[in-house]
C-alpha cells in the first residue's frame, strides 16, 4: 500500500523544513556579526556561500565532486562484488563461516582508515591506495549482510520453488537472489557509509583531487570560507545518495515486502 | 446410501481395477535420528492415491502424516521403503506434484500475478499463453481483483488461494495439500474448504490432504486414512461415499467424523505412553 500524503501535507512540511534553515542560518548570521570570534575562524554564512559559488564558478567544486565519486563508485563496486561473493561463500559453506567468516568479522571492527599506512606502502601515493582503503572499509560489511540476508531466507520458500519445477540453480537465482534483497540494502547503505568516511580520511591525509583534499586546500590557505563550503557540499552529497539511491532501495523493500530490514 | 453413492461406488471399483495408482507408496519407514533420540517416525506404511481421488490423512500431531506427504511429493528423500509416481521412483521434488504448504509459501518481493506465474516462467512458457493461464487461476480462486497486490497485503486466506492457484498453475498431476487451513480462521476455512471442493471436481484433480481436523478430512476426502502416532502407523482406511458439494452442517459428514474420531480416539489410548526428556 503506498501511503501519499496530499499536496497540502507536503506543502506544510516543506515550508516548515525551510522556516528551521532560515533560523539556522539567521542565528549563524547573527552569531557571527556579533564579532565574538575573528571572521577567519567563524565566517559568515554570506561570506561562506560566496566561496561556495565562486569555487563552484571556477570548476574546482565540481572537479572535485568528480574526482570523489569516481572513486567511490570504483571502490563500490569493487568492493560490492568482493563482498558478496565472500557472503555467498560464507552462507554456502560451514567450513568457510568459520575460517574466512571469522576474518571477515575482524576486519569489520578494524576502522579502515588504519589501512592506509599499509596502503601507502603497497601501492604508493596513488589511486590504487585510496581505492585499497575504500574496499576495506565496505566489503565486510557487504558480506556480512549478503550472508545474513541469504542465511535469513526462510528454506520454506526454496522448497516451493523446488515442488513449482525449479531446479537448484533456478532456486538460487529466482528465490536466494532476490530473497536476500532487504537485509542487502540495510548492508549496502552502512558499506557506503563506510566507504564515504574512509575516502573523507584518505583524501584529506594524502590524496591530490577530491572533496578531502579540497578542504585541506582550504586549510592550507587560512580560508575559512572556502572550508565550510567544501564541508557543505560533503554534507550535501552525501546526504543526496542516502537519500536518491539508498531511500529509494528502502522504498521499494518497504512496498513489497511491508517492512524494512 | 442413495443411488447415486451406489453409481459412484461402481465407477470407482471400475476405475480400481482398470488404472495403476497414480501415487504408490509400499513399506515406507522412516526414521529421525538425533544424538539424544531415535523416532520412528512411519513405521511400514503403504498407501495408493488414484487418478482423480481425494484423499485426506488425518492423525494426531506427531504421527508422520505431514512425512508421509514429504516424502510423496519429493521433498523428504531419505526414507525406507518404495515410492512412485506415475510407476517411476519419486527421486525428488517436481511440479508433477505441486504442494501447498501450511505456511503461506509466496514470494514477498513479487506480487500476486508473479507469484502465481513462477513456475509457468520457469518452465519458459511465453509470456501471452502464460497471462491467459495466470488469469484463468486467478478467477478460479476469486483473486482476479488483487493481481497486483504484493503478498503482505493479503489476508490469510487469500494467501492460501494464491498458493492453490500458484500450485494448479503449473499444471500438477496431484496435488499435495500439507494442512493448508490449519492457521485460518473457521469462517475462512469453511469457505476454503467449499471452494477446494468446487476447484477439484471441476478439474477433476487428484489429491493428497493432510489435515489434523477430522471434519475437513470428512469434507474433502473420497477417502480418509486415519493413522495412529509411536510409529506412525496408518490405522484404518475410510471410504466416504458422500455425494458432493459437502458442507461441515450436512449430517451424513458429521456421522463420518464422528466414525472417525472414534477411530483416532482408540487409537490414542491404545497408544504407549510417551514421556519426554
Amino acid at each position: 500500500m503506498r501511503f501519499n500524503a496530499p499536496g497540502r501535507e507536503t506543502g506544510y512540511k516543506l515550508l516548515r523544513i525551510l522556516a528551521f534553515y532560515v533560523l539556522v542560518i539567521g542565528g549563524w548570521w547573527l552569531i557571527a556579526n556579533a564579532e565574538i570570534w575573528s571572521p577567519f575562524l567563524f565566517p559568515a554564512p554570506d561570506s561562506v556561500f560566496r566561496s561556495l559559488r565562486t569555487n563552484i564558478d571556477n570548476g574546482q567544486i565540481p572537479a572535485a565532486i568528480g574526482a570523489t565519486l569516481q572513486r567511490m563508485a570504483v571502490g563500490y563496486v569493487l568492493s560490492f562484488v568482493i563482498g558478496m561473493s565472500l557472503g555467498i561463500l560464507n552462507a554456502s559453506s560451514r567450513w568457510a563461516r568459520e575460517t574466512i567468516g571469522g576474518i571477515v568479522l575482524g576486519v569489520q571492527s578494524l576502522p579502515s582508515i588504519t589501512w592506509l599506512p599499509l596502503a601507502v606502502l603497497w601501492f604508493g601515493l596513488t589511486e590504487k591506495a585510496i581505492i585499497f582503503v575504500v574496499l576495506m572499509g565496505s566489503a565486510c560489511s557487504i558480506a556480512i549482510s549478503a550472508q545474513a540476508g541469504i542465511q535469513g531466507i526462510p528454506p520454506l520458500l526454496q522448497r516451493a520453488a523446488g515442488t513449482l519445477g525449479a531446479s537448484r540453480w533456478q532456486a538460487y537465482l529466482y528465490v536466494v537472489l532476490p530473497g536476500m534483497i532487504p537485509v542487502m540494502v540495510q548492508g549496502m547503505k552502512q558499506g557506503w557509509s563506510f566507504a564515504w568516511r574512509s575516502l573523507m580520511a584518505g583524501e584529506l591525509l594524502f590524496v591530490s583531487a577530491g572533496l578531502g583534499h579540497l578542504l585541506n586546500v582550504g586549510r592550507d590557505l587560512n580560508n575559512i570560507n572556502m572550508v565550510f563550503a567544501v564541508m557543505i557540499v560533503i554534507v550535501v552529497v552525501g546526504v543526496l545518495v542516502d537519500r536518491l539511491i539508498f531511500g529509494r532501495a528502502e522504498r521499494w523493500v518497504l512496498e513489497r515486502w511491508g517492512y524494512a530490514a | 446410501m442413495t443411488g447415486i453413492t451406489e453409481q459412484r461406488e461402481v465407477v470407482a471399483a471400475a476405475a480400481r481395477g482398470a488404472q495403476a495408482p497414480l501415487l504408490a507408496l509400499t513399506g515406507i519407514s522412516k526414521r529421525f535420528q538425533t544424538a539424544r533420540q531415535d523416532t520412528l517416525a512411519l513405521d511400514d506404511v503403504s498407501l495408493e492415491v488414484r487418478r482423480g481421488e481425494v484423499v485426506c490423512i488425518v492423525g494426531p500431531s506427531g504421527c508422520g502424516k505431514s512425512t508421509l506427504l514429504n516424502i510423496a511429493a519429493g521433498i523428504d528423500t531419505h526414507f525406507d521403503g518404495d515410492a512412485t509416481f506415475e510407476g517411476d521412483p519419486i527421486t525428488g521434488m517436481a511440479r508433477e506434484r505441486a504442494v501447498v504448504f501450511q505456511e503461506p509459501a509466496l514470494f514477498p518481493w513479487l506480487n500476486v500475478r508473479a507469484n502465481v506465474e513462477f513456475g509457468l516462467k520457469l518452465r519458459g512458457v511465453p509470456k501471452a499463453e502464460r497471462k491467459a493461464i495466470v488469469d484463468r487461476q486467478l478467477a478460479m480462486v476469486n483473486l482476479s481483483r488483487f493481481d497486483r497486490a504484493y503478498i503482505h497485503e493479503l489476508s490469510g486466506g487469500m494467501k492460501q488461494r494464491v498458493q492453490l492457484a500458484r500450485a494448479l498453475a503449473v499444471e500438477p498431476h496431484m496435488l499435495m495439500m500439507d494442512e493448508p487451513f490449519a492457521a485460518l480462521d473457521a469462517q475462512t476455512r469453511d469457505d476454503l474448504q467449499g471452494e477446494l471442493q468446487s476447484v477439484a471436481g471441476r478439474i477433476g484433480a487428484t489429491v493428497l490432504f493432510v489435515t489434523h481436523n477430522v471434519r475437513e478430512a470428512v469434507i474433502l476426502g473420497d477417502r480418509v486414512v486415519v493413522m495412529s502416532r509411536g510409529p506412525g502407523r496408518i490405522r484404518r482406511v475410510i471410504d466416504i461415499p458422500l455425494s458432493r458439494p459437502r458442507t461441515p452442517d450436512d449430517h451424513d459428514v458429521a456421522d463420518f467424523a464422528a466414525m472417525v474420531r472414534a477411530e483416532l480416539q482408540e487409537s490414542s489410548t491404545e497408544a504407549e505412553p510417551r514421556y519426554a526428556i
